[in-house]
């Protein structure tokens, strides 16, 4: 009886746990982002901008961290080219 | 007696504890690294197409043509849609609105870094991650322009039937919008599906008919 109590703790917490912890979940992806964002505008360099872009392609602040970038001119910096292929990419894979 | 068995029961919690503990723990550690797992892909972006199946058809309920024409455009008007017109005797109810959430174009997930970070492909605007480019990211821009033709039906059931017509125009270039790196104008009616260059789909999603319903 004990062995099948545990048993129960075990599954309820088991599927709590991986409910809560999946990402991308939008309760606490707010808090998260704001989170994220706030540390991004207190760090204020350029790498902080990336690691919000990165983390919340389309978030709430996506338009304000492009403007953050191109006023620390990541964008004259970057050693990347310029030039804009003729085929488009990047392309997503559908799986 | 009574004080014994008071005495006993205490003694045995701390026992019976140590062992769910360490269930809940183990449950909490194989939990996490499950979730942490992700499905490999190949590169740094993959892509879920929609799955929606908008309807086509609601039911209202029992009521009059002119209740039931007057509920809607109500609820309509309430989510933000402009209701142009709203024919009380026609039951024929046009409306419009600008606004990607009628639109079902699946999710996107993105890896760089370490970092796993998905979305919904109906997004207006989202940043890519693409090394090629100036700053290493691409602006990834969508937005629509909804055109809604309802059809009250008075029968024993009132029925709504829903058509509706998205124009789309999506965009990606540099983040400063210097460069285009594809721009499209696409339109979707009712369950059709619109490819963009990205190879990404979009077709009608249900929240129409999930505001026609009330």
């Amino acid at each position: 009886m004990a062995k099948l109590s545990r048993w129960a703790i075990f599954l309820r917490a088991f599927f709590v746990t991986l409910i809560i912890g999946q990402p991308g979940r939008v309760g606490s992806a707010d808090q998260a982002e704001m989170r994220d964002w706030q540390s991004a505008q207190s760090a204020g360099t350029i790498s902080a901008y990336y690691d919000y872009l990165r983390k919340h392609p389309a978030g709430e602040y996506v338009e304000q961290a492009l403007a953050e970038l191109i006023r620390l001119g990541a964008l004259e910096n970057s050693s990347t080219p310029r030039s804009i292929p003729t085929q488009p990419a990047p392309s997503v894979s559908v799986y | 007696m009574v004080a014994g068995s008071e005495s006993t029961a205490r003694n045995a919690m701390p026992a019976l504890r140590l062992p769910r503990q360490i269930a809940s723990v183990t449950a909490f550690g194989a939990a996490l690294l499950l979730a942490a797992c992700e499905v490999p892909a190949n590169g740094p972006l993959s892509y879920q197409p929609p799955e929606a199946d908008a309807a086509t058809t609601v039911s209202l309920g029992s009521d009059t043509l002119d209740n039931a024409v007057a509920a809607v455009s109500g609820r309509l008007a309430a989510a933000g849609v402009t209701v142009l017109s709203a024919g009380k005797s026609s039951g024929l109810i046009r409306a419009r609105a600008n606004s990607m959430a009628f639109l079902d174009c699946g999710q996107i997930t993105q890896r760089s870094q370490k970092t796993t970070a998905r979305f919904p492909g109906n997004s207006e605007r989202a940043v890519l991650v693409a090394a090629d480019f100036p700053a290493g990211l691409v602006l990834r821009e969508l937005s629509a322009k909804n055109s809604f033709d309802i059809q009250i039906v008075p029968r024993d059931v009132v029925t709504a039937n829903i058509s509706q017509s998205h124009e789309l125009r999506g965009s990606t270039g540099t983040v400063d919008r210097s460069e285009l790196l594809w721009r499209v104008r696409q339109v979707v009616s009712d369950n059709s599906v619109v490819t963009f260059p990205d190879q990404t789909k979009c077709t009608s999603s249900d929240a129409i008919a999930t505001i026609i319903r009330g």
